[in-house]
C-alpha cells in the first residue's frame, strides 16, 4: 500500500506511454539480430514467389501505368486542421514570428540549429545560428523559403520552384544532450505557421506556435499539436517544447500562466473558433495548504489557509485572435504574527490552483465548461498579534 | 512478496522486468524513504509530495540512461532527488518540467496522505541520530553544507566564521559521522 497511490498510478501511466517505444530499441542484441533475419528470410521468399509467377505468366512490368496517387501526409492533414480550428494562424505572418530569439528563448537555449540539413546556398546568414552552435561558414546552408528568415519579406509566399518539403516546414534542432533528444525526439516548429499577437496591456507579445515531435532512434512517438509561448521585456514564458494535441486545445485551450507582475497572475488561454469570452471562477488550491516560501528567510513558517482568499475571485476577459489574456488580482493570505520575518511584505509567491473555466459565444452562451491549471499569485499579509 | 519486489532495483529499472510495471515496483520500494527525505528537508508534508513526484518523473524520463555499472539504483534516485531539491531551493518553488513533459496532472495531497508524511519526517534513522549525537556547530555546518548543498562563504558569513573553520567542521563532522555508523554496523 502506497501513501501516494495517483501518483503510483501517474507514474505507471506515463511508464506505459514512454517505456515500450524505448524498450524496443533496448531490446537490441539477439532478439533484434533474430527478428531482422526472419523478416529477411520472409522478405527474400515473398520476391523469389513473385518472381516466379510472373515468369510463368508472362508478365512484363508496365513501366507507364500510372502509380496510385500517395495520401496526403499526416503532418499536412494535422495542419490544416489546426488552420480550421484557430484562426489566428490565417492571419499573415510577420518579422516578428521569425525572430531568433523566439526559437531560442522556447527551447531555453541559447543556440540553435536547423534540421534536417538545409539545401546549400552561396553566402552567410548572420542573422541566423550555425549547426551546434558553430558560426555559419561561408557555404552555410539556408533552411527554406527568403520568408522564414528574420529580417526577410513580412509575409511568406510559398516558392512553387522549390519542392514541397522546403518550402512550408522548418525543423529546429536545438542545444540539448544527445541522449535527451535520442530519447524524445526532435522538436520541430511550424515555422511558417507561427503567429504573434501583441497585448499592449501587458507589454508583451503572445506567440502561437505549432509545434511537432519528429520520431528519433529512441521514441517512435510523432506528436502535433501547439504551444504558447509569451516574450516581455521581463518574462519570456513558454508551454513547450513538448506541445499540447490540437484535441486536446479544442477541449480544454491552452493556458499559460506569464509571471510579468507580483500584484496579479496574468493567463493567455488560446482557444478555437466561436469563443468569444472566458470567465474563471471557483478557484481552489491544489494543497489545503501553503507555506511561505523558503527563501524568505523566516523559519519555521506556519502554514496559512489560503482556502478563504479564494473564496469569491473572478476573472474573465473577452478573446481576441483566439486568445484570452486573463488578469487574476493576487489574494491576500494572512500568516499568524511572528511566523514571518518578512513582517508582511512579502509579495510573489505562488502555488498551484485549479479553477472552473466558462467558454461563452458571442451570443453570451456557454460554448464548453471546464477546469484549468492556474500558477496563482498570492500575497501574505500578518495578522496582528 | 511479489515477484516484482523479489528482483533487485537494478533489473527493475534495466532488466528483462523493465517498463512499467518494474517501474511501478521501484517506485513502491522507494516512495516511503524519499518522502521522508523530502519532508526532514523541507519540513512541509505538501512540498515533500511535489518533490517526489517530481523526482520520480525525472527518474522516469532518464531511467533508460541509468546503468548498474555506474552505481546503484538508490544512489541514482536519490542523486535526482538531490538535484530536484537543489533546483527547487534555488528557484523558490517545485520545479513541475519533468511531470510536465512526462504529462502527468498535478499531484493532489488529501490530509491523510499528508499526516503520514507529516510522521515520516518524525521518524529518526541511524543518520540523523548520529546526526543529533554531534556538537551543535558540527552539526549546523553538515546541514548547511551537505544536506543543503549551500556554498562554503554563505555558511561562514551565516554563522560568522571563517570560511576554513566551516569546512573543517564539515570535515570534523563527516568523519565522525562515519565512525559512529560503522561502528553501529
Amino acid at each position: 500500500m502506497t501513501i501516494l497511490p495517483e501518483l503510483e498510478r501517474d507514474l505507471y501511466a506515463a511508464a506505459q506511454r514512454h517505456l515500450p517505444a524505448r524498450r524496443s530499441i533496448r531490446g537490441g542484441g539477439l532478439r533484434t539480430t533474430a527478428a531482422g533475419l526472419s523478416v529477411t528470410f520472409a522478405l527474400a521468399v515473398a520476391v523469389a514467389i513473385a518472381a516466379v509467377a510472373v515468369v510463368a505468366l508472362g508478365h512484363r512490368s508496365h513501366p507507364s501505368r500510372p502509380r496510385p496517387t500517395a495520401a496526403p501526409p499526416a503532418q499536412a492533414s494535422a495542419r490544416a486542421g489546426l488552420i480550421r480550428d484557430f484562426g489566428i494562424l490565417r492571419a499573415p505572418a510577420r518579422n516578428l514570428n521569425l525572430s531568433p530569439l523566439l526559437t531560442s528563448a522556447y527551447y531555453r537555449a541559447p543556440a540553435s540549429a536547423y534540421h534536417p540539413a538545409p539545401a546549400r546556398r552561396p553566402g552567410p546568414n548572420p542573422a541566423r545560428p550555425g549547426r551546434n552552435g558553430v558560426p555559419p561558414g561561408p557555404n552555410a546552408g539556408h533552411p527554406g523559403p527568403n520568408a522564414a528568415r528574420p529580417g526577410r519579406g513580412a509575409h511568406p509566399k510559398p516558392n512553387p520552384a522549390r519542392p514541397p518539403a522546403a518550402q512550408g516546414r522548418f525543423f529546429l534542432r536545438f542545444q540539448a544532450p544527445r541522449s535527451w533528444l535520442r530519447r524524445w525526439g526532435y522538436p520541430a516548429l511550424d515555422r511558417r505557421l507561427i503567429r504573434a499577437v501583441p497585448l499592449p496591456a501587458w507589454k508583451a507579445t503572445v506567440f502561437v506556435l505549432p509545434t511537432g515531435f519528429q520520431p528519433s532512434s529512441g521514441s517512435g512517438e510523432r506528436s502535433e499539436g501547439l504551444n504558447l509561448f509569451v516574450s516581455s521585456g521581463r518574462a519570456a514564458v513558454g508551454t513547450g517544447p513538448r506541445p499540447a494535441t490540437a484535441g486536446s486545445v479544442l477541449a480544454h485551450g491552452l493556458s499559460l500562466t506569464v509571471p510579468l507582475t507580483r500584484a496579479m497572475t496574468r493567463v493567455a488561454v488560446l482557444v478555437p473558433n466561436g469563443v468569444a469570452r472566458i470567465a474563471l471562477a471557483r478557484f481552489r488550491p491544489v494543497s489545503s495548504a501553503v507555506r511561505a516560501p523558503w527563501f524568505a528567510g523566516g523559519a519555521p513558517w506556519v502554514p496559512a489557509r489560503v482556502d478563504a482568499a479564494l473564496a469569491g475571485l473572478t476573472a474573465a476577459a473577452q478573446v481576441r485572435h483566439n486568445l484570452a489574456a486573463l488578469e487574476i488580482l493576487a489574494p491576500t493570505v494572512t500568516m499568524p504574527a511572528g511566523s514571518s520575518t518578512s513582517g508582511g511584505q512579502l509579495v510573489g509567491f505562488r502555488f498551484a490552483a485549479t479553477a472552473d473555466e466558462t467558454w461563452l459565444d458571442a451570443a453570451g452562451h456557454v460554448v464548453r465548461r471546464t477546469t484549468t491549471a492556474i500558477d496563482l499569485r498570492v500575497r501574505f499579509s500578518t495578522s496582528p498579534r | 512478496m511479489t515477484r516484482a519486489k523479489a528482483k533487485t532495483d537494478e533489473a527493475l529499472l534495466t532488466g528483462t522486468h523493465a517498463g512499467p510495471r518494474g517501474f511501478a515496483a521501484f517506485y513502491r520500494r522507494y516512495e516511503r524513504t524519499l518522502l521522508g527525505f523530502f519532508v526532514r528537508a523541507t519540513g512541509s508534508p505538501e512540498l515533500a509530495a511535489d518533490l517526489t513526484a517530481e523526482t520520480f518523473a525525472r527518474a522516469l524520463e532518464s531511467v533508460t540512461t541509468f546503468d548498474p555499472a555506474r552505481g546503484r539504483a538508490d544512489q541514482w534516485l536519490f542523486g535526482i532527488a538531490r538535484n530536484v531539491l537543489g533546483d527547487s531551493r534555488r528557484r523558490g518553488r517545485v520545479d513541475a518540467a519533468a511531470r510536465a513533459r512526462m504529462g502527468m496532472p498535478t499531484l493532489v495531497l488529501d490530509d491523510h496522505a499528508a499526516d503520514i508524511i507529516a510522521r515520516l519526517g518524525a521518524q529518526q534513522g541511524p543518520v540523523t541520530e548520529a546526526l543529533a549525537a554531534l556538537p551543535p556547530e558540527q552539526q549546523q555546518a553538515i546541514e548547511a553544507r551537505v544536506l543543503s548543498e549551500r556554498d562554503y562563504p554563505e555558511i561562514a558569513s551565516e554563522l560568522q566564521c571563517s570560511e576554513a573553520l566551516v569546512r573543517q567542521r564539515v570535515s570534523r563532522g563527516l568523519r565522525a559521522l562515519r565512525t559512529r555508523l560503522a561502528g553501529e554496523r
